[in-house]
């Protein structure tokens, strides 16, 4: 018994001991695990932490890169400043030595490009600003917010660790529980087993009395724990999957929310500092555009004819024409000029014949020359126009094209020069000859000098003087503040644009415009049509008639900026001439008559195209209120302004007089010989079909506009067309 | 002090062409409207007497063109101006735009003494007319903006309130003077150097 209840007792034991021995392994298994998940926690937020420490060690490294980018941009700039600042002081040392520096317009240009580096010095130094300092405290600003931000989220992490060991010590005890509760359940079932093998042995009915009451009591006891088992079991069944949920939560999602968390914003803050670099690049990107500007126009105003001009005017006492050699008579001889006597007449005679055949011959040579002059112009011109300017290649890692040999250039030169030469020499001795040859033919009293001197004055003046070294325009030639003819002879508008096109809007809305051309216009207006023009755009084809006195302005404006005024300043005095000191107006349109001769030919066509669109205007002074004389007063100092080295005050009534005069008397100063385009008043342009594309000007001509397949009557449908649209819309 | 020399008082008109300048000019002085329509060329003025309490006043009114063109010409005759007068159309926008770039241009051009204090008014004219543009409150809130400019409506065609405005114009214009007036009272006196050393080399040493 005592034996048995040992033996009871002995395998209770190793039950107790199996079990016990299985738990510690457990335990110490699930403490291993917990120990492995607690330094797999560490090891992430460690590693978070390296990887935000890169991260900064990156950002630093950028920071270092701009922080030197600066002292280069500085350097830059100060280099630049010294640059400029060097030349500044060259040029005021040698002041005295280069006063007349001023004259060529290459100094302007010198002086435009020197100018110019103040502005990149400053650009740089703010762009060295930039970098240095803003995006410099910038960079430490984001470091220091990543780190601040990487505590915080690290003291996050650590509490939702704290979490997960509450969660893996509840589980660690409901597995003791379980564990435990298994093992008294196991027990007891035990029990129960034995004491009914007991009770099966024995046969006394009393016995076994006695032996079913603690076979109850036992089986009691193994029912209670056996549902404590369960629910232990439950329990921890349920712990697990509760931890297993939390750990994957934790690794699918609050791990990246926890990274995103740290890194929140550090993206952003650094774009959003490289990008004050970019609007930096950005604002220096403008000027340089500017420096292209100012440049590009600086080229514009490179100009021979000036230069020469003014280096003339300034020595003038070197280049003045020399003195005329006097006629030193011998005693006594009081006849000084050439005579033709009876002795010496008919040798005079046939003299005078030869030297005009000579002179006649010389002339077609000379001419001859000259055309070859200007074909060697060209070809040398070529030359040096097409001497590669554009470098794109090189940025694209090309080498330049390159230039044709220098013996080319060489030999065109010489036969220029040559040609040249020749060219003076003959037409000095054309001159010569052509003073003796005058002085003779006054002497021999030969008539035909009557027609030569008409024939001169009927003679239009060429469209291209003779002139030694033309320049030719280099790209398209500036519409405000270039020269018209220019303008006229690359485009090929006869009429520019801008005047067919405001001349046209206005004949269209602008005739009852009150104050049209006195009452300026809105100023953002004119700019943007301004704009539109130097684009070669036309921005007036949808325009109502309230903007008419922008339109008006504009056309003023643009007037006004032209490089020579449409009435040049150098024929200032033969224009003021035919009014001063006139008496009657007849003799003052006689006058500008033979003024209009010597006009260039486009200058010609624009003024008479203009003059009789102001005429037209003038017509309806009842309503727009501008006559004649308000136009000219209103346009006079625009289209004629009075040279600065003349009296303002003096000239002014003068020139709106003749402006005045020429609105009135127009048809007779400007006849129309059928050449180039005309105003007309009732011209209506109307695309036809959308064939309005560049070949057409723009200009409100019909005869522009005709077609060859337009007969004449389609012609005088479109004016009786356009007469009566006139008339509707007005009323008188 | 109330007999005092100097009363005579430059005022310049300025204003866009067309608003009524020289028609405001005409109204005051000769007390006379034309309906003709006539560009001013460059600058023209004219005087007359007027009673400010006690002092008898001679105004110099200038006359200048408004036309862009003529504005070089107008620096010889902003100098010197005692009071400004800006004229807009009320009928016409631009025209209001347009004080503004007229009051830096007169600012710049005649360089008074003490430009944030310099006299100005600003006359809105052509009341008269229907198709009215600029209302009272804006005119009257720009004005307040720029240092509080006396601002009048006016129509010279009727002869509203032209008398008062120019009366303001002169009132101003005499405050301005009191004031540089007695300013000009204590000059900073000129020190002449007195030659009481003699040189100290007596004839030449050479």
């Amino acid at each position: 018994m005592v034996n048995y209840t040992c033996g009871v007792a002995s395998t209770k034991n190793s039950v107790r001991r199996s079990s016990n021995s299985q738990l510690t392994l457990l335990r110490k298994q699930t403490e291993r695990y917990r120990l492995h998940i607690r330094f797999q926690l560490n090891e992430q937020l460690k590693s978070l932490e390296q990887r935000i420490e890169t991260q900064l060690s990156i950002l630093t490294e950028i920071q270092e890169y701009f922080k030197r980018r600066a002292d280069v941009e500085l350097d830059y700039a100060k280099n630049l400043d010294n640059l400029h600042k060097q030349i500044g002081q060259k040029h005021r040392a040698q002041k005295a030595r280069r006063e007349t520096w001023s004259l060529q317009s290459i100094y302007k240009l010198w002086d435009t490009i020197v100018q110019d580096t103040r502005t990149h010095v400053k650009y740089h130094s703010i762009m060295s600003d930039v970098c240095g300092k803003y995006m410099y405290d910038k960079f430490n600003e984001i470091a220091d917010d990543t780190r601040r931000m990487f505590t915080k989220c690290k003291s996050a992490g650590l509490a939702s660790h704290e979490d997960i060991y509450k969660v893996l010590n509840e589980l660690q005890s409901t597995m003791k529980t379980y564990h435990q509760y298994q093992s008294e359940s196991k027990q007891a079932e035990q029990k129960l087993r034995n004491i009914q093998q007991q009770m099966a042995k024995i046969k006394s009915a009393k016995k076994q009395k006695t032996m079913e009451k603690r076979v109850e009591k036992r089986q009691m006891k193994y029912t209670e724990t056996k549902v404590k088992a369960f629910k232990a079991r439950n329990d921890y069944l349920m712990t697990i999957e509760s931890v297993n949920a939390a750990l994957q939560k934790y690794c699918l999602d609050d791990v990246p929310d926890l990274i995103d968390c740290m890194n929140f914003g550090f993206h952003t803050s650094i774009a959003k500092t490289i990008q004050m670099y970019l609007s930096a690049q950005e604002n220096i990107k403008r000027g340089r555009q500017a420096t292209i500007e100012t440049m590009n126009r600086a080229i514009g105003d490179l100009d021979t004819a000036t230069d020469k001009q003014k280096y003339l005017e300034q020595y003038s006492s070197v280049f003045t024409i020399l003195k005329r050699i006097k006629f030193e008579p011998h005693k006594g001889d009081e006849v000084s000029a050439v005579n033709a006597q009876v002795l010496i007449r008919d040798e005079m005679q046939s003299r005078f014949i030869q030297m005009q055949s000579r002179l006649a011959a010389l002339k077609t040579e000379n001419d001859e020359i000259f055309k070859t002059i200007e074909a060697t112009e060209q070809s040398l011109m070529e030359y040096i126009n097409t001497n590669n300017s554009d470098v794109s290649d090189l940025f694209k890692d090309l080498n330049l094209p390159q230039n044709v040999s220098k013996d080319t250039r060489k030999e065109i030169e010489d036969y220029y020069v040559e040609k040249f030469k020749q060219y003076t020499l003959s037409s000095n001795l054309i001159a010569r000859l052509q003073a003796r040859h005058d002085i003779m033919q006054k002497a021999l009293g030969a008539a035909p000098v009557a027609t030569g001197v008409e024939d001169k004055n009927l003679i239009r003046r060429p469209v291209k003087p003779k002139q030694i070294g033309r320049a030719p325009i280099l790209g398209r030639p500036r519409l405000f503040g270039g020269k018209l003819i220019d303008y006229v002879e690359v485009t090929q508008q006869h009429i520019p644009l801008i005047i067919s096109s405001c001349v046209s809007a206005i004949n269209r809305l602008g005739l009852h415009n009150q104050g049209i051309f006195r009452v300026p216009g809105a100023q953002v207006d004119i700019n943007q049509f301004k704009e539109a023009f130097e684009k070669g755009e036309d921005p007036l084809v949808n325009i109502t008639g309230r903007d008419m006195n922008s339109v008006a302005g504009v056309l003023k404006l643009y007037f006004r900026e032209l490089k020579e005024p449409l009435f040049s300043r150098d024929m200032f005095d033969s224009f003021i001439g035919c009014i001063v000191d006139v008496e009657s107006e007849e003799k003052c349109v006689d006058n500008f008559c033979q003024v209009v001769k010597l006009l260039p030919r486009p200058i010609f066509i624009v003024m008479r195209y203009f003059f009789a669109f102001l005429n037209h205007l003038a017509e309806y002074s009842d309503e727009n209120m501008m006559d004649a004389s308000n136009l000219a007063s209103c346009l006079a100092p625009t289209l004629l302004p009075i040279p600065e080295d003349q009296d303002q005050v003096q000239y002014l009534t003068h020139t709106i007089e003749l402006i005045r005069t020429i609105i009135i008397h127009h048809e007779e100063i400007f006849p129309s010989d059928g050449n180039g385009p005309v105003y007309e008043k009732f011209a209506i342009t109307v695309p036809i079909d959308g064939e309005e594309d560049e070949d057409d000007e723009g200009i409100s001509e019909r005869s522009l506009r005709r077609t060859p397949s337009d007969d004449a009557s389609q012609d005088s449908d479109y004016c009786t067309e356009d007469f009566n649209l006139m008339n509707e819309t007005d009323v008188w | 002090m109330a007999l005092r020399k100097k009363v005579l008082l430059k005022v310049i008109i300025l204003g866009d062409s067309g608003v009524g300048k020289t028609s405001l000019m005409n109204q005051f002085v000769n007390r006379k409207f034309s309906n003709q329509y006539k560009a001013t060329i460059g600058a023209d003025f004219l005087t007359k007497e007027l009673q400010i309490d006690d002092r008898l006043v001679t105004m110099q009114i200038w006359d200048t063109a408004g036309q862009e063109r003529f504005q070089s010409l107008g620096v010889a005759f902003y100098r010197g101006a005692d009071c400004c007068v800006l004229v807009m159309d009320v009928t016409s926008p631009t025209s209001f735009k347009s004080l503004e770039s007229w009051k830096d241009e007169f600012l710049i051009q005649a360089g008074p003494r003490d430009p944030e204090n310099f006299p100005f008014v600003v006359l809105g004219n052509k009341v008269d007319l229907e198709n009215r543009m600029i209302p009272t409150r804006k005119a009257q809130s720009w004005c307040q903006e720029k240092n509080n400019i006396p601002y009048y409506e006016t129509s010279a065609k009727e002869g509203v309130n032209v008398e008062k405005a120019f009366e303001t114009v002169a009132r101003n214009a005499l405050a301005r003077e009191k004031e540089i007036d007695q300013q000009a009272d204590f000059p900073i006196p000129i020190r002449i150097p007195q030659q009481e050393d003699p040189p100290k080399r007596d004839g030449c040493s050479c």
